[in-house]
């Protein structure tokens, strides 16, 4: 199974990310694959808000910043959590060894795809980012682009998708799996 | 009865609210410019994105707006913005309408100046003509 949740900043995502795996995964089998990168300020207030949140929860987790295909779990997994699609596509395309402009978004799919067989329950994390309006340059435009190519490849494969406002999932596919 | 009304800039919010919950223009509180004491006489605050831009400590600011109608920009989905004081304020807002929402007997989104209801339900057909 394979469950997409996509949301605003600061919209809940992550709790229910985790609430859903939960419900599908033992304790001693949830894994949570997280992409952020640790650098500065900003990130390390969001990574230490996310541990906080799966603190207790029994989560084994692993850092993956690019190269989501050449990543093996250490075992098979009844439930992992990929959490963000936002942070592995800027990885992919900003860091020197991500895949490039030309290569992230298949390669992104394709580690979807790779972790998908290595598990009960995947649950991936991704972000809307497309409504400010706002003009950007060249390479944050592509950027957009890209993920939202990569949402709506990754929304076909799920089971079930699902998008959350102020905390409220709003179902987009597959919304009984959700319930 | 606490109503959320979140959406985007410009489309439709205050009349629907007023419309829906039979309100005037000087029952909302303006969210630019409002006191701590005229948020909390007044029966609807308009701009909640707005208050939380000059506020950052949100603490009981859930408790305060309790049996209001409350509206607020959806301001969340853009790109991760680069300057502090931007991403600051975006999850702080986030944060906060995730726990008023959490409180809200009623939450609708408006598009295009029509209700989509995220939780409860909108008052009876009486006003919902138009």
């Amino acid at each position: 199974m394979m469950c997409v949740l996509t949301g605003g900043a600061a919209s809940g995502k992550s709790a229910h990310a985790e609430r859903i795996l939960c419900a599908h995964a033992a304790p001693h089998s949830r894994l949570y694959v997280a992409t952020m990168q640790p650098f500065g300020p900003a990130a390390q207030r969001r990574i230490a808000r996310h541990q906080a949140l799966r603190a207790g929860k029994g989560f084994q987790s692993a850092e993956r910043y690019t190269d989501l295909a050449g990543f093996a779990p250490d075992k098979w997994y009844e439930g992992v959590l990929l959490e963000c699609m936002a942070n592995l596509l800027a990885n992919e395309l900003f860091s020197p060894d991500g895949a490039g402009p030309g290569r992230a978004a298949a390669a992104i799919l394709d580690g979807v795809d790779r972790l998908r067989a290595r598990c009960g329950t995947l649950v991936v994390v991704t972000n809307e980012i497309f409504s400010d309006g706002q003009a950007y340059p060249p390479e944050t435009e592509q950027y957009i682009a890209l993920l939202g190519q990569i949402n709506r490849a990754l929304v076909r494969r799920a089971d079930a998708a699902a998008e959350s406002v102020c905390g409220i999932l709003l179902p987009l596919k597959g919304g009984d799996w959700l319930a | 009865m606490t109503v959320l009304i979140i959406g985007g800039a410009a489309q439709g919010k205050k009349a629907l609210a007023m419309r829906l919950y039979g309100l005037a223009p000087d029952d909302f509180a303006d969210g630019r410019t409002c006191t701590r004491e005229g948020l909390a006489s007044a029966r609807a605050i308009d701009g909640l994105h707005h208050l939380t831009r000059r506020e950052k400590d949100l603490s009981g600011l859930v408790g305060r707006l309790r049996g209001k109608l409350v509206l607020c920009d959806e301001i969340g989905c853009g790109v991760v913005p680069a300057d502090r004081e931007q991403d600051d304020w975006r999850e702080r807002t986030g944060r906060l309408l995730c726990d008023l929402a959490a409180q809200a007997d009623t939450v609708i989104r408006v598009c295009a100046g029509l209700p989509q209801v995220l939780k409860g339900a909108l008052p009876d057909a009486a006003g919902r003509e138009g």
